[in-house]
Order: C-alpha cells, then sequence, then structure tokens
C-alpha cells in the first residue's frame, strides 16, 4: 500500500514565540541540511506514496532549494498520479515567482501559515508578516493555480476577543480557502509564551470563540472532519488522516517521525548530527495492544470517529453516559461535549 | 566508678545552639574526628536536618580526660526543643542527674527556655546555664546572665560564655559540667533498676532498649523483666551508645547510660518509662517512670492508596516504637475509606509524623483537618470523649460542649505587643497578664482555646511578629463552649472527612473561607460542582467548582504522538491520585485546605 511521506525543513525566519517545533533562525547549516535531506529521500527509491507533506518551520524559506528538495522526492518515490502534495508556507517567504515554480514542480496543495487576520494579534504571536500580506500570499497561490489551500488560524492567542476573531473569520471567507485548520494555542514548556504573564481569553470566551468559529467555518462549507480540521467536501487533508487511522507514513529530516511496521520512529532534533548521518534517536514499538488503544486515542479525534466492533465496551460505554462519545452507523464519535473534553476520552486509551 | 561519670541533658529554646554545642563536645573528646564531622551530628534524621530542630532524643558516650588528671565517661543525652517534644525531654531528663541550660546570648530567655528548665527542676536536675553565641556582635552576655538570674532564679555568673559555632570557649564547658554536675549514686548492689528511655526497632537483633541503669547491673545470659508489660527476655548484648554506632560491653552498671538487645521481636512489649529488673532478683518497685502523656491534638490519616491500609499500620507501629507519645486507632471514614485516628502532642508534632511517614516508609498520605479532644455532656448523661467531629452525637442529644483550654505564654519584643494581642483576641483568647521582661521584651498571658491554635496559629503568631515571637503553652483544663459541627457537602454529599468542630461565632467567618480554599483546590469536572458549607440543615456557604469546559489537545500529528501520550499518561496518573468523594474527585491538598485559614 502506498505510504505517506512527511519532510522537515527544520528553517525559519525566526521563531515564533508559542513554537515548540525543531525550527531555528540560524540558517548556516540550511545548504548541508538539504544535500543531507536528499540523501535520506534518495534511501528510500521505488517507495510507493500517495502523500507528500513538507513541513516545517518553514520550508519555503529554503526558495529556490525547495525545489531541489520536491523534484528528489518524485524522483525517489513513485508517486501515484493523484498524490496529494502539501507544502506549508509562510506568508512573509513566498513570491509569485516561487509559487509557480512549486506548482510546476508538482505541489496540489498550499498550506498557509496564516494565524489571524489581526495585526495586533500577529504581532503578539511573534510572527514575521502582516495581515495585508497574507492575504496578498493567499491571491498569488491562486494566481499560481493553487485550487487546494489551506489557512491555519489560532484561535484563544493573546488580546483575542470574539470581535477579533469574527473579523479574522470574515476575511477567511473572503479568501474562500478549500481547507482550514484552526487551533487553540497551547502554551507549551520550553517556549518564551511559556515563562510569560499573557493577556489569554478566559476558559469560557474561549469555548465561545471556538463554537462560534465552527459555526462560521461550517457556514461556509468547511466541515469540521477532526477536532481543530475543516474542509469541503473531498479536500480533507488525505496525509494527516493517516496518521489519525494509523496507516504508515515516512518521515524524513530532523524530528520527522516514522509509522512503519508497527514501529514509530523518530528522527534526530539536531541539525548538525543528522547532517553527519544520524536518523533516529526514539524508536517505539507498538504492540497489537497499544495499536488497539491508539486506533481509539487517535481516531476519535475525527468527526467520523472509529469503526466500532465492541472493543474496550466497559470504557466506551461509560464515556457515553457521561455525554462524551455517541454510537452511530457503526461508527462511536465524540459528541460536542466530546469534542471540547476530548482528553478526559483520550485518556482512556493511554 | 560511679564518680567518674556524668550523664546530662542540653537544654535549650530551638535555634539557641544545642546541636552544634553537642557536635563541639563529640569533636573536642575525640570521638569523631573533625573531618568526619557532619553539621549536627546528633541530628541524624534527615527531617532534624532540613528543619534545623531535634525531634527525637538521642544519647552517646563521651570519654573525657579532665584537668584534675582523672578519665571521665559524659553521658550526653540530647532532647528537643519545641514544646510539642516535652515528652521527650521528660524522658531524657529523668536519665540525668543535671542539664546544660543553652541561651542565647542575643536573644535572651525565650518561652522554651523557661518551660524546660522548670522541666529539669521537676526532675531534681543540677542546672548549669551557658551563654552561647557571644561571637554574635549584637550578644549581650551580662545583660542575658541577670536574664537568667532574674527571671529563672539560678546562679549564672559562673556560667560559661561561649561560641559553639567557631569553638571558642567551648572546653571550658566539660570542665563544668564535670566540676559541676553530680555523679550518680545508685547501688550496684541493689536488685536491677534500669529506665528505659528510648528503644528502636533492628531487623537483625530486635527491639533495641536504650536504658539508664539506677541500682544493680546488667550483663548479658540475664533474664530481665519489664515491670509494666511483665514481659521477660535473656539480655543477649549489652552496650554503650557511640557516636558511630552501637558498641558492645560486658556489663552495664549503675550510674551507666546504654542499650540492651534480647531478641524482643514486638514492639509493645518495650514501653518507654518502663523499669527493666532482673526477673530473678526484682526489685520491689518501679522506679516513677514518666507522666503519661495524652495526646493533646488529633487527625485522621489515610493512605492515598487504600491498598496501603497494612503498609500504614506497620509504618505508625514502628515509628511509636520510639515515640511512645503517638496514639492510633483504626477508623473508617466514607470519603476516604480505611485509615487511622491518630493522636499528637501538638501541631509540630503532627506534621513531623506525617512527613516521617511519607519519607522514611515512602506512604503516600491523605490527613484529616486536625481536632482537639472535645468533652461532650449528653442529654441521656454521660460524657464523651469526642475527638473525631463525625462522633459528635446530634444537637437534640447534647446538653453542652466542653472544650480544652491552654495557659499560653508569648515571649514578644514590645512592639509587636499590639498585634499578638490582637490576634489572641481573634483566637477567643482571654487576657491574663502581661510582664516586661526588660525594657524590649514583655511576656504576653493568656488563656486560649486549644483549638483555636492547632490550625495555624504558630505560623500567625510568626508572621505577625516578624519571627520574634516564642510560644509555649500547657493545658489548663476545660470549659463550656458554644461549640457547633461545621460540615462540607461536595455536589449535595457531606464530605465526612472534611467535618470539624468549631466556635458558633467564627462559624460563618470559617465556613465562607473554606468553601473559597476548597473552590481553589478542587479541578474543574465534568459536571458543575456546589461546595457548601452547613451548620445542622442550615446552608451558610456557597461556592461552586464550575463544570469544565475545555480540555483537548489541539494538535496531533506524526510527530506529537508519543508526546501526546505521555502528557495524557501524566494527565491520568494526577487523576489517579484524586479521592473519589461520592461522584467529585477531590485532590489530596483539599483535605488539608481548611489548615491554613489565617485572615493577614
Amino acid at each position: 500500500m502506498s505510504k505517506g511521506v512527511y519532510i522537515h525543513i527544520p528553517f525559519c525566519v525566526r521563531k515564533c514565540l508559542y513554537c515548540d517545533f525543531c525550527s531555528t533562525g540560524d540558517h548556516s547549516l540550511m545548504k548541508e541540511y538539504v544535500n543531507a535531506l536528499i540523501n535520506e529521500i534518495k534511501e528510500h527509491k521505488g517507495t510507493f506514496a500517495d502523500t507528500v507533506f513538507i513541513g516545517g518551520g518553514t520550508p519555503t524559506v529554503l526558495g529556490d532549494e525547495l525545489i531541489r528538495v520536491i523534484n528528489a522526492v518524485k524522483e525517489a518515490f513513485r508517486l501515484e498520479p493523484s498524490c496529494e502534495f502539501t507544502v506549508e508556507a509562510n506568508p512573509g517567504t513566498v513570491d509569485y515567482n516561487l509559487l509557480s515554480k512549486m506548482k510546476e514542480a508538482g505541489v496540489n496543495r498550499l498550506s498557509l501559515g496564516v494565524q489571524s487576520f489581526n495585526d495586533n494579534e500577529l504581532k503578539a504571536l511573534g510572527r514575521i508578516h502582516s495581515a495585508v500580506e497574507a492575504k496578498e500570499a493567499f491571491l498569488m497561490a491562486r494566481k499560481a493555480g493553487f485550487d487546494n489551500i489551506n489557512i491555519d488560524i489560532m484561535l484563544s492567542t493573546p488580546h483575542q476577543t470574539l470581535e477579533s476573531v469574527k473579523s479574522t473569520l470574515e476575511a477567511v471567507k473572503e479568501m474562500n480557502p478549500e481547507h482550514v485548520s484552526a487551533y487553540s494555542l497551547i502554551i507549551e514548556e520550553g517556549t518564551p509564551f511559556y515563562d510569560m504573564e499573557l493577556d489569554l481569553p478566559d476558559e469560557d470566551t474561549e469555548r465561545e470563540i471556538y463554537y462560534y468559529t465552527v459555526e462560521y467555518l461550517k457556514s461556509m462549507g468547511l466541515e469540521r472532519y477532526e477536532i481543530s480540521n475543516f474542509a469541503k467536501t473531498g479536500y480533507e487533508a488525505r496525509h494527516n488522516i493517516k496518521y489519525w487511522t494509523q496507516e504508515e507514513y515516512i518521515g524524513l529530516g530532523v524530528a520527522a517521525a516514522s509509522f512503519e511496521n508497527n514501529c514509530r520512529y523518530t528522527n534526530t532534533c539536531d541539525i548538525a548530527s543528522y547532517i553527519n548521518g544520524k536518523r533516529y534517536d526514539e524508536r517505539e514499538f507498538i504492540d497489537k495492544d497499544e495499536q488497539l488503544k491508539e486506533k481509539f486515542m487517535l481516531g476519535l479525534r475525527m468527526s467520523r470517529g472509529v469503526k466500532y466492533s465492541g472493543e474496550f465496551e466497559e470504557t466506551i460505554e461509560k464515556l457515553i453516559a457521561k455525554g462524551l462519545l455517541e454510537k452511530k452507523d457503526g461508527f462511536v464519535h465524540l459528541t460536542e461535549k466530546g469534542f471540547d473534553l476530548g482528553n478526559v476520552v483520550f485518556m482512556e486509551f493511554v | 566508678m560511679q564518680d567518674n561519670i556524668r550523664n546530662f541533658s542540653i537544654i535549650a529554646h530551638i535555634d539557641h545552639g544545642k546541636s552544634t554545642l553537642a557536635d563541639r563536645l563529640l569533636e573536642l573528646t575525640g570521638v569523631v574526628e573533625k573531618r568526619d564531622m557532619e553539621e549536627q551530628l546528633l541530628d541524624n534524621m534527615e527531617l532534624e536536618r532540613e528543619r534545623g530542630i531535634t525531634i527525637k532524643a538521642r544519647a552517646v558516650r563521651l570519654n573525657y580526660k579532665a584537668n584534675d588528671g582523672k578519665d571521665y565517661v559524659l553521658n550526653l543525652i540530647d532532647t528537643p526543643g519545641h514544646v510539642d517534644f516535652n515528652y521527650e525531654v521528660s524522658r531524657s531528663l529523668a536519665a540525668c542527674e543535671g542539664a546544660l541550660l543553652v541561651v542565647d546570648a542575643a536573644q535572651g530567655i525565650e518561652a522554651q527556655t523557661l518551660a524546660n528548665t522548670y522541666l529539669a527542676l521537676d526532675h531534681n536536675l543540677e542546672i548549669l546555664p551557658v551563654i552561647n553565641k557571644i561571637d554574635l556582635p549584637s550578644a549581650r552576655p551580662e545583660h542575658v546572665i541577670g536574664e537568667i538570674e532574674d527571671i529563672i532564679g539560678i546562679p549564672a555568673e559562673e556560667a560559661p560564655r561561649i561560641s559553639a559555632k567557631t569553638g571558642l570557649n567551648v572546653e571550658s564547658v566539660l570542665e563544668y559540667v564535670v566540676e559541676n554536675i553530680p555523679a550518680p549514686k545508685g547501688d550496684e548492689t541493689a536488685p536491677t533498676k534500669a529506665l528505659i528511655f528510648d528503644s528502636y526497632y533492628d531487623s537483625y537483633k530486635g527491639v533495641i532498649v536504650y536504658i539508664r541503669v539506677v541500682d544493680g547491673y546488667i550483663e548479658p545470659g540475664m533474664k530481665i523483666r519489664f515491670m509494666a508489660t511483665g514481659k521477660e527476655f535473656e539480655v543477649v548484648e549489652t552496650g554503650y551508645l557511640m557516636p558511630s554506632g552501637t558498641k558492645s560491653a560486658a556489663r552495664l552498671s549503675a550510674g551507666e547510660v546504654g542499650y540492651i538487645a534480647a531478641s524482643i521481636k514486638n514492639v509493645q512489649d518495650t514501653r518507654v518509662g518502663d523499669t527493666v529488673t532482673n526477673a530473678e532478683r526484682p526489685a520491689p518497685e518501679a522506679l516513677p517512670g514518666y507522666r503519661k502523656v495524652n495526646p493533646m491534638v488529633y487527625c485522621g490519616i489515610y493512605p492515598a492508596d487504600g491498598a496501603k491500609y497494612g503498609d500504614l499500620r506497620e509504618a505508625l507501629e514502628k515509628l511509636q516504637l520510639n515515640d511512645a507519645s503517638l496514639l492510633f486507632e483504626p477508623e473508617t471514614s466514607v470519603a476516604l475509606g480505611f485509615g487511622f485516628r491518630c493522636g499528637f502532642l501538638g501541631l509540630l508534632h503532627m506534621e513531623i509524623i506525617q512527613e516521617r511517614l511519607e519519607r522514611e516508609f515512602n506512604l503516600d498520605l491523605v490527613t484529616t483537618a486536625p481536632s482537639v479532644v472535645y468533652m461532650v455532656y449528653t442529654t441521656a448523661g454521660e460524657v464523651l470523649d469526642i475527638s473525631n467531629p463525625t462522633n459528635l452525637p446530634p444537637v437534640t442529644e447534647t446538653d453542652h460542649i466542653e472544650e480544652p483550654i491552654v495557659d499560653a505564654h508569648i515571649f514578644v519584643p514590645t512592639d509587636y505587643v499590639g498585634a499578638i494581642m490582637t490576634l489572641c483576641q481573634e483566637r477567643r483568647g482571654n487576657y491574663i497578664g502581661m510582664e516586661y521582661i526588660d525594657e524590649t521584651r514583655a511576656d504576653i498571658h493568656y488563656e486560649l482555646p486549644l483549638n483555636e491554635i492547632i490550625y495555624d496559629f504558630f505560623d500567625a503568631l510568626k508572621s505577625r511578629s516578624r519571627g520574634y515571637a516564642s510560644f509555649d503553652y500547657e493545658l489548663k483544663g476545660y470549659v463550656k463552649s458554644s461549640l457547633v459541627k461545621l460540615d462540607i457537602l461536595l455536589n449535595g454529599d457531606m464530605v465526612d472527612a472534611l467535618s470539624f468542630i468549631v466556635h458558633e461565632s467564627s462559624a460563618y467567618a470559617r465556613g465562607r473561607k473554606i468553601a473559597e480554599k476548597l473552590k481553589e483546590s478542587i479541578p474543574r469536572q465534568l459536571f458543575e460542582i456546589p461546595i457548601q458549607a452547613a451548620i445542622g440543615g442550615k446552608i451558610i456557604a456557597r461556592e461552586t467548582v464550575k463544570a469544565m469546559r475545555k480540555d483537548v489537545l489541539a494538535k496531533c500529528y506524526g510527530g506529537d504522538i508519543t508526546r501526546k501520550k505521555k502528557l495524557l499518561e501524566k494527565q491520568k496518573e494526577g487523576k489517579k491520585r484524586m479521592r473519589r468523594v461520592g461522584t467529585v474527585e477531590v485532590p489530596q491538598e483539599a483535605f488539608m485546605a481548611v489548615l491554613k485559614l489565617d485572615d493577614e
């Protein structure tokens, strides 16, 4: 069966204040990194793949080097004709020229890290672009021929109010993307946000914002198919769905994770070690029991839920009684309350 | 032989340098090389070092060649300083002929200095003052000597002026001991009488009993009897208590301090304060022993994990072995399951026992709010001792309730007299009088209900006097009082472990405060949780823990799965540590939330 391919580009113009991904604003190792990455890509020559996702970091900071990576993927892997090929882009790092080259090279889905259409919020997040630049990037992408675009927005960020979210959503509507990822901000340990005093919306406002977003996107024809992901019919991100349905994927580059032969591998986070040939430094065997648990822990993130044939009956019934899960048409899935309190459900499967 | 023995204790107010002096004496007598010297050698319990206090009495034998050219054996029996451990002090003193009274040259006499001195006088001990910390810039040795003579009424002009910290003049203390503390005057030929002043359990030798031989002798092979319990054993080993551990000796004779091992398996057979005698030639009567102490403060102790009930019992038994003042009996709580109602000498004692259980026995505990013992007079004419609020009979069956009152002395710089008196008034204190120790310090005398000082009085005292106040109390008696039982309901269910008895006048304030505290410590759950405080059936305060609105990981992609699983596991662990009360999950800390309620 064809696999998913994830490629990590650990470079950004600068790191955002909330970001705990593996990325850096130091570009001195960029060239060597791309060479090492292409070598790792080549190791998989002949492997069938039907989704590719180049993420980061900010893949688009590579400029033309990114095109080399894309071409290497096409050469090494046997991509299905219908392959979904996504690249993440920061609106502050793209121009029409680069977008056209990407499209020409075979990228058919673009994921734009917009986060907000409010300049105050963008500044508080430490983003490098303005709301206007985000709109421009979107329009350029359309002009370059992208007919499958995702916009990332962030909810419950510093200074955000229900009113400011409304205006961001109105701008999203104006753009009319095929897919939206709307993430609630998570304050991660080790990020500057963790140690800062932030003006964040309270729990009740936070939920109001989320519900409003879900309803608003729905009215645009974007259905929630996962906790934080919304798409027009047929535009669900096939690559990401692999993560939640335990399909196999190959992660290439630093910090990238693979899931193959019942094992989860995670590559080293250290760029220099990676360049010197180091690969995974974590390997976790996922046995049958664990796989069954993960089926629920991951699968229940999606609106359609998990095809259900009586596993963990007692737990499932308990969660149904608490109003967190629901059974329907042979599936078990989160209720509205379950979407708010997903961890209470997921916790039962770790 | 006895002429060359000196048995003595060191008594002092907390922080006046008792343990440091003990260290120096050990060093000077050469039993411990300076390079092996760990700070506060006698305080070898981890907790003692951390808190800088002595909890357990401990004995050590020192050899000293005095200026007169003779060799002496000095048995130093260390004592705790805190008021809660008067019992331990009393045990140590009974084994001695004299005591060094250490007084801080800067601080002067404090509340516990007096309390410990009176204890020593009760035991007819020779009391030798020592002025410590004379190296401090603020030291006023002459002034302090005047205080000792005026307030305690013992001559102090001869007192060595030392710095235990720097070692200055410490050698003079040893000569002082040899010259002034009387040698024991036991009769070696009389029937054996030895006082048990401590014991501990050794997994190889069984119970090791610390004794002071008063008359006769004890040696291996002798059949001994514990006079109170009547149990008999054959002595396997006798020996001395050296700083480095035990050292066996052929015999312990009158006047000597040491240990015996006699394959004693059962902790209950050896009671501290009991008299050991020769079973074949018993003494006609036992030594006076100690005044039995009654616990002043009770609380429920429960294992966080119900399956650890047996471990908790075993741990309590082991602690009781060398802390006879600890009492416990099984009880059950609807909220907490099986546990023990434990009796303590005071709040510090309670805290120490809890910490020792957690550290030395690796137990996770839930403790309930402390309570004193109330005397409840029922309409049927019975008098009940109630230490667990849950057992309080209904109002309709209660004629009246009496609560314990203590006589309290607070020593405080005059600047804080106002603040401390305000505190005492707030705690229903009854002002008795005030005396000036000198122009800068006063001794405030109050009667206080014990139940007002078991929560956080000591903390409040310290914070309102910037740490300068010292405090001592003793039980005075019982008085009739308007007391009510305050119940706490979570989501409509009464939580027995949170009930407590309080004076009517402060019930409303206390109820509101506890409801607020609980609101802070109970995490949001799937549904809204009303917290109510009630007297009888009447609700007097209400707070609400709002339903949890959001608890969900927004992101989980390929690279996140392992990490997110760990996060969920951690969250699950936290949930497991909570107690389920009815439908509500309550963290352990919530049961302690009722403790810290000072308004400041």
